[in-house]
């Protein structure tokens, strides 16, 4: 389904590329965990699938092919109809990406209608379906109210439902359980692995937390400093790590009854 | 376990109010009592909106209860005023989440860390640049950062400069308020590594607020759980992991993604999320989301009970035993 060629992302002028030589072939319904921390480069590598690279960012190098289509090449146009459909994403903090002043629901159907034509009824309908399938109780009230009035956990879901409304074969998850309290963050990834369940899609997640990494995954990979240094199933990366950062990332993550310090 | 260790706070009783919107009142912390011992971790956890960092800023008398009294070394701490007050902040220091915003971005890494010494006229302004070496070398930084911006340097360092600040005035007690949250794991490990060998070396008592239940009982001598303003459960840390009993801990516990655990399981969490502090309902805070709630839970709030040295737990399972 995905197919991502040893590509190198570049931000503007300068010659050290943000991705060196990444590549990553997905099939669907899988989930691929990428890990790293804060500079790695697995941010970048997320937009450049997405098209949505910030500034002066740029693929340099290598070829990002979707379904066989190659994805660096499109226009706008193309991208539009490819977006929401054929690929979303959902972010940190969903509350950031809507518009403050816009209640929940005229966004949500000025969105269903961007990509399918749709009267406003059938959209406000086709929104509460999927808020309820994302269990947040009572959809029409969540539709008529604004993102300040909702906590972080039900914001997130309503990314994921607009995410999920027409069921992309690929979801990128750039940190999307970061911003969430511990109990939310555990109910936030059973609904995303019954997605992958329901509507076999694809997921890329982008996390610093090794522990929701490794749960979601079917295949982890590990970057630093714009290169993999690990990938594998998460079998071998958890059991058998190749590479001695990979075991000391690993080590680092505290541990319920774990290592004590004191 | 800590009576053996000389009690430094005594947190009796305490409660804070907040005034809300249309004449309510939000209750931030509701009869809160702890001990902060000398040489010893008390860790809180709890989720956005409990009161853990509340109780921590009346810890460092940041703001004061509305009930309730805070004993340093039995000296009731919160009726300080003016210089008495200034004088006793000596005593206690905080570190905070985010050490790009706790600095000025234009004094150099020597004036934070001396700041605090020139302001209770500790050493002369001569004396800074060695002070604040030796006091880097302490956490392990090179003493040449002395001369740098807090810009020039990476979280993780920054966060150092942070404790280096906290240590300079020697306090008894150090609050650390999501001290290592916005790190990575990585550099969140060297921290608190680094953390727990100064506690050794220093006898100092730490007060560690996190919201990483894994991370906390990691490194606390004491855990108490906070839920809407109230201790749930308070327990030895190395209990944490298989000897916690409150239904709220154990969700808590069982949210935890860990490397080690089976992944072939799913992941257990109440559902639905905390209410909101300004409706706590009447009985048992936890009651809407506890898998086992009761008819009393509905109507009468649980006390703290000790079911086993140093183990106490406020909930109604345990009343009988």
């Amino acid at each position: 389904m995905l197919d991502i060629k040893a590509i190198s992302v570049v931000y503007g002028k300068n010659p050290l590329p943000a991705v060196r030589d990444f590549s990553l072939q997905m099939k669907p319904g899988e989930i691929v965990s990428i890990v790293g921390e804060s500079g790695s480069g697995k941010t970048t590598l997320i937009r450049a699938v997405l098209g949505s690279l910030p500034g002066s960012g740029y693929i340099s190098r290598g070829d990002i092919l979707f379904e066989g289509r190659s994805l660096p090449g499109l226009g706008a146009e193309e991208w539009r109809d490819l977006r929401g459909t054929g690929i979303s994403m959902i972010f940190q903090d969903s509350g950031a990406m809507l518009n403050p002043v816009r209640r929940i629901g005229s966004q949500y159907v000025e969105y269903i209608r961007t990509h399918q034509k749709m009267t406003k009824k059938e959209a406000w309908a086709r929104g509460v379906e999927m808020l309820e399938r994302m269990r947040l109780p009572e959809g029409d009230h969540i539709m008529r109210s604004y993102p300040f009035q909702l906590s972080g956990g039900m914001r997130q879901r309503v990314g994921i439902a607009m995410a999920m409304t027409f069921q992309p074969k690929l979801l990128l998850a750039d940190e999307p359980t970061s911003a969430l309290d511990v109990t939310t963050q555990a109910q936030i990834v059973r609904q995303m692995l019954e997605l992958r369940d329901s509507c076999n899609t694809g997921i890329i997640v982008v996390t610093h937390n090794i522990g929701v990494a490794a749960y979601m995954a079917d295949r982890i990979v590990v970057m630093k400093e714009g290169n993999i240094v690990d990938a594998g199933t998460r079998e071998q990366i958890l059991r058998s790590p190749s590479g001695t950062y990979t075991r000391s990332l690993l080590d680092s993550v505290p541990s319920m009854g774990g290592e004590r310090f004191v | 376990m800590s009576e053996n260790h000389e009690l430094i706070l005594e947190a009796k009783h305490i409660t804070r109010r907040y005034p809300a919107p249309n004449g309510r009142t939000l209750t931030a912390c509701q009869d809160v009592s702890l001990n902060f011992y000398r040489g010893q971790t008390l860790g809180i956890v709890g989720e956005s909106g409990c009161g853990k960092s509340t109780f921590m800023r009346m810890v460092v008398s940041l703001e004061q209860p509305d009930e309730g009294e805070f004993l340093f070394h039995g000296r009731d701490i919160t009726k300080l005023k003016g210089e008495e007050l200034r004088q006793h902040r000596q005593k206690i220091q905080m570190v905070f989440q985010d050490p790009a915003e706790a600095f000025s971005p234009r004094m150099r890494v020597m004036d934070i860390i001396c700041e605090p010494l020139l302001n209770f006229k500790r050493i002369r302004k001569s004396e800074k640049e060695a002070v604040a070496r030796r006091y880097l070398e302490m956490v392990e930084l090179p003493g040449d950062f002395a001369l740098r911006y807090p810009h020039s340097m990476s979280g993780g360092q920054r966060q150092r400069v942070g404790i280096a600040r906290a240590l300079v005035l020697e306090p008894e007690l150090i609050v650390y308020d999501e001290a290592t949250s916005a790190l990575d794991v990585s550099v969140q490990k060297t921290i608190i590594e680094l953390l727990v060998k100064l506690q050794k070396e220093k006898n100092i008592s730490y007060g560690f607020i996190c919201h990483d239940m894994a991370l906390v009982q990691s490194l606390s001598h004491q855990v108490a759980v906070m839920y809407l303003g109230h201790i749930m459960e308070l327990l030895p840390g190395d209990k944490v992991a298989d000897g916690c009993v409150h239904p709220y801990t154990k969700a808590m516990a069982e949210a935890v993604f860990d490397l080690h655990m089976d992944f072939g399981k799913p992941i257990e969490s109440i559902e639905s999320e905390a209410p909101s502090p300004l409706d706590v309902p009447p009985g048992c805070p936890f009651q809407s989301r506890c898998p086992k709630c009761m008819d009393i839970c509905r109507k009468e709030k649980p006390v703290l009970k000790t079911i086993a040295q140093g183990h106490q737990a406020a909930c109604h399972l345990y009343d009988l035993k």
